[in-house]
C-alpha cells in the first residue's frame, strides 16, 4: 500500500472528534486544570518552596498576612497560634491532604473497578457483588470515618481506610454499568471465539475499554474524598498535631478565629479551591467524554 | 407490592445485624479490663470479680453477644466510661437536637434549591442559568466548616446579629430560634447546591414531555405551565433524591454541631471517639447507622409507591 493509498484510507474513516478537540470550547477545563497542576506542583516541591520549617515555632505568633495591617514581609501569609510560618504549613498541609486523597481514591477506586468489572463479566458474581455495594452505599463516608476512628483510634490511617471503603460502591456501580455496555460489543465475542482466557479478556479488552468513563468518575470522586478527609481531620479524627494537614490547620485556627481569622480561613480556602477545581474539571471532562454519565 | 415491601425489609436484616455486630465489637475492643475501670483503682479483687460476673465478662463471646442483643432490645446501651451516665439517656436528648437542626436546614434550603433549579432550567443556557449552576458547584465544593467559620466570624462575632454557641432552649421560643439560625444556615448553604442541580435536571426532562407541549398548545400562560404542569411532575424524583441525600446532610450535621457546640448526636459521637469513650461512641454510631437504614428504607418504599415502574425492574 503506497502512502497515498493509506492517506485515502484514513480520510475515508468516519471522523471521530477526539477528546482534545472537544475540550477547548470550555474555558473552565483549562483554568481549573491549570490551577490544580500548579497546586499539585507546589505540594510536590513543598520542601524546596517552603521559606521556613513548617514545625519551627520560634517566630512571633498571630502575625497577619503581609498585605494586612501589622503584617511582616518575611511571613507572606502570616504565622499561626504557635508562631509557625503559615505559608510553609500551607504547602506541607496541601501535600498531606492531597496524599490522603490520592491514596484513598486509588485504593478505593481500584477495588471498586475490580468489583464492578467482575460483576459485569461473571453473571454468577453479579448479584452478590451488587448486593454488597448496595449495603455499603447505605452509609455515608463520614460514618465510615467515625467508625474507623473509633475502632483503630483517630489518625491518618483511619481516614485513608474509611475513605477508601466509602469510595468502593460508587466506583463499582459506575464501572459495572460501563462494563455491561462493553460486554455487549462484538469484539468481546470475537475475543472469546478465538479462545482468549477470561483473565486476558478482562485485562486487555474489558478494562481498557472501561477506562475513560471510570477515570472521569474518579476525578469527580477525588474532590469528594478531599472534602471528607478535610472534614474528618477538622473534627480531630485525622492527622495528629503538630503534623500539617489542611483540615486540622483550620481546626487549630478556630481557637484564634476572632482575633487572627487568617489562621483558619487560609487553609479552609485552600481546600475549597482544590475541591472546586476538581469538581469543575470532572464535570467538563464528563460532559466532553461521556454525556451519558451526566445524571450520575 | 406487598411482596416487594417484605423483600426490602428482609434485605435490611443482614445489614442491621452487621451494624449491631459492629457495636458489639466496639464495646469488646475497649482497652483494659472494663470491670477494673468501673470498680476504680481502690477496689478489692473480689469487688472487681463481682462486677465482672455482673457484666457477663466471665462468659464466652457468643453468650456475651446474646446478652448484648437482649440489652439493646431493652433500650440499654450501657454506661459512659467518662461520666458513668446512661448512654441511652444522653442520646435521647442529643437526637432531638440533631433532628431540630436537620429539619430547620431542610425547611430553609429545599424551597430555595427548588426555586433556583427551576429558574435555571427554564432559562437554560442563559447567564442566570450559568450563574446558578456555578453557585451550586461552589456549594458542593465548599467545606461545611468554612461556611460555619465565616458566618460565625461575621454574622455572629463582628456584627453581633445572632448567637453562635449551643442551643438556646426549645425551638418555639425566640431564643431557641435565634440559636438555631446560624447552624441551620450553615448546613443549608451546602445543601442548596445539590437540590438546585437535581431540580434543574428533573425540570429539564419534564419540559420536553408531551403534556407540557399540550398545556402550552391549549394556551396556558407560561408560568402556569411551569408551576402547575412541569414542576409538579418534576418534583417526584427530586423529593426522592432529597431523601437519598440524607447521608450527605447528616455528615454535614456532624461538623455543624461541632462548630457551634450544638448538643446533637454528631457532636456526641465525635466527642466520645476523641475521648475513647467507647460505650458512648457505640451508642451514637448505632443511632446514626440505624437512622440511615430507616431513612433509606422509607425513601425506597416511597419511591416504589410513587413510581410503579420501579417494581418491575
Amino acid at each position: 500500500m503506497s502512502a497515498l493509498d493509506l492517506n485515502d484510507a484514513l480520510a475515508a474513516l468516519p471522523a471521530r472528534p477526539g477528546l482534545w478537540r472537544r475540550l477547548p470550547r470550555d474555558g473552565a477545563v483549562w483554568i481549573s486544570g491549570a490551577v490544580l497542576v500548579a497546586i499539585a506542583l507546589a505540594a510536590l516541591f513543598a520542601p524546596w518552596l517552603a521559606p521556613y520549617d513548617p514545625y519551627e515555632t520560634g517566630q512571633p505568633p498571630f502575625i497577619p498576612p503581609a498585605l494586612m495591617d501589622g503584617g511582616m514581609p518575611q511571613f507572606l501569609l502570616g504565622t499561626d497560634n504557635q508562631g509557625r510560618d503559615l505559608l510553609s504549613r500551607l504547602l506541607f498541609g496541601t501535600r498531606s491532604t492531597l496524599t490522603v486523597g490520592v491514596l484513598a481514591t486509588l485504593l478505593g477506586g481500584g477495588a471498586g473497578v475490580v468489583l464492578g468489572m467482575l460483576a459485569a463479566y461473571f453473571a454468577w458474581a453479579s448479584t452478590a457483588i451488587m448486593r454488597l455495594v448496595d449495603v455499603m452505599l447505605s452509609f455515608p463516608a463520614i460514618l465510615f470515618g467515625l467508625a474507623f476512628a473509633a475502632v483503630i483510634g483517630p489518625g491518618t490511617t483511619a481516614v485513608v481506610i474509611a475513605l477508601s471503603i466509602a469510595a468502593v460502591p460508587d466506583v463499582a456501580r459506575v464501572t459495572r454499568s460501563t462494563a455491561v455496555v462493553v460486554m455487549g460489543q462484538e469484539y468481546m465475542e470475537a475475543g472469546r471465539a478465538i479462545g482468549l482466557s477470561d483473565g486476558y479478556l478482562i485485562t486487555h479488552y474489558l478494562a481498557l475499554n472501561c477506562l475513560g468513563p471510570v477515570f472521569v468518575f474518579l476525578t469527580l470522586r477525588f474532590g469528594q474524598v478531599i472534602l471528607i478527609s478535610a472534614i474528618l481531620s477538622f473534627l480531630g479524627l485525622g492527622a495528629r498535631p503538630p503534623y500539617a494537614e489542611l483540615g486540622m490547620m483550620a481546626a487549630q485556627g478556630r481557637d484564634a478565629l476572632f482575633f487572627a481569622p487568617h489562621i483558619a480561613m487560609i487553609p479552609s480556602l485552600a481546600i475549597f479551591i482544590i475541591v472546586l477545581c476538581t469538581n469543575l474539571l470532572g464535570d467538563s471532562l464528563r460532559d466532553a467524554l461521556d454525556p451519558r454519565l451526566r445524571n450520575t | 407490592m406487598g411482596q416487594h415491601i417484605v423483600y426490602r425489609l428482609l434485605l435490611g436484616l443482614p445489614v442491621l445485624f452487621g451494624v449491631i455486630l459492629f457495636g458489639f465489637i466496639l464495646i469488646k475492643s475497649t482497652p483494659g479490663d472494663p470491670a477494673m475501670v468501673i470498680a476504680g483503682p481502690t477496689a478489692t479483687p473480689d469487688v472487681v470479680e463481682k462486677i465482672r460476673v455482673e457484666l457477663g465478662l466471665d462468659q464466652p463471646t457468643p453468650v456475651q453477644f446474646a446478652r448484648y442483643l437482649s440489652r439493646l432490645a431493652h433500650g440499654d446501651l450501657g454506661r459512659s466510661m467518662i461520666n458513668n451516665t446512661s448512654v441511652a439517656s444522653e442520646l435521647a436528648s442529643a437526637v432531638s437536637a440533631t433532628v431540630e437542626l436537620v429539619v430547620a436546614c431542610v425547611i430553609f434550603a429545599v424551597p430555595i434549591g427548588i426555586a433556583l433549579g427551576t429558574v435555571s432550567a427554564v432559562h437554560r443556557g442563559s447567564l442566570i442559568d450559568r450563574l446558578i449552576m456555578a453557585l451550586s458547584v461552589a456549594g458542593v465544593s465548599v467545606p461545611v466548616f468554612f461556611v460555619g467559620l465565616l458566618l460565625m466570624q461575621y454574622v455572629g462575632y463582628k456584627w453581633q446579629l445572632l448567637p453562635f454557641l449551643g442551643r438556646g432552649g426549645p425551638v418555639w421560643t425566640v431564643e431557641g430560634l435565634r440559636h438555631l439560625a446560624l447552624p441551620a444556615l450553615t448546613l443549608g448553604t451546602t445543601f442548596i447546591g445539590p437540590v438546585a442541580r437535581m431540580t434543574r435536571a428533573s425540570v429539564l426532562e419534564v419540559l420536553n414531555a408531551d403534556f407540557v407541549r399540550t398545556a402550552r398548545a391549549k394556551g396556558l400562560r407560561e408560568h402556569s405551565v411551569i408551576i402547575h404542569h412541569a414542576l409538579r411532575n418534576a418534583l417526584i424524583p427530586v423529593v426522592t433524591l432529597i431523601g437519598l441525600q440524607a447521608g450527605y446532610l447528616l455528615g454535614g450535621a456532624v461538623v455543624t454541631e461541632s462548630i457551634y457546640s450544638w448538643p446533637g448526636v454528631g457532636r456526641l459521637a465525635v466527642g466520645a471517639i476523641l475521648a475513647a469513650d467507647l460505650p458512648l461512641a457505640q451508642g451514637a454510631l448505632l443511632v446514626l447507622a440505624l437512622s440511615f437504614l430507616v431513612i433509606n428504607m422509607i425513601v425506597d418504599l416511597t419511591y416504589t409507591l410513587l413510581d410503579p415502574r420501579v417494581q418491575a425492574s
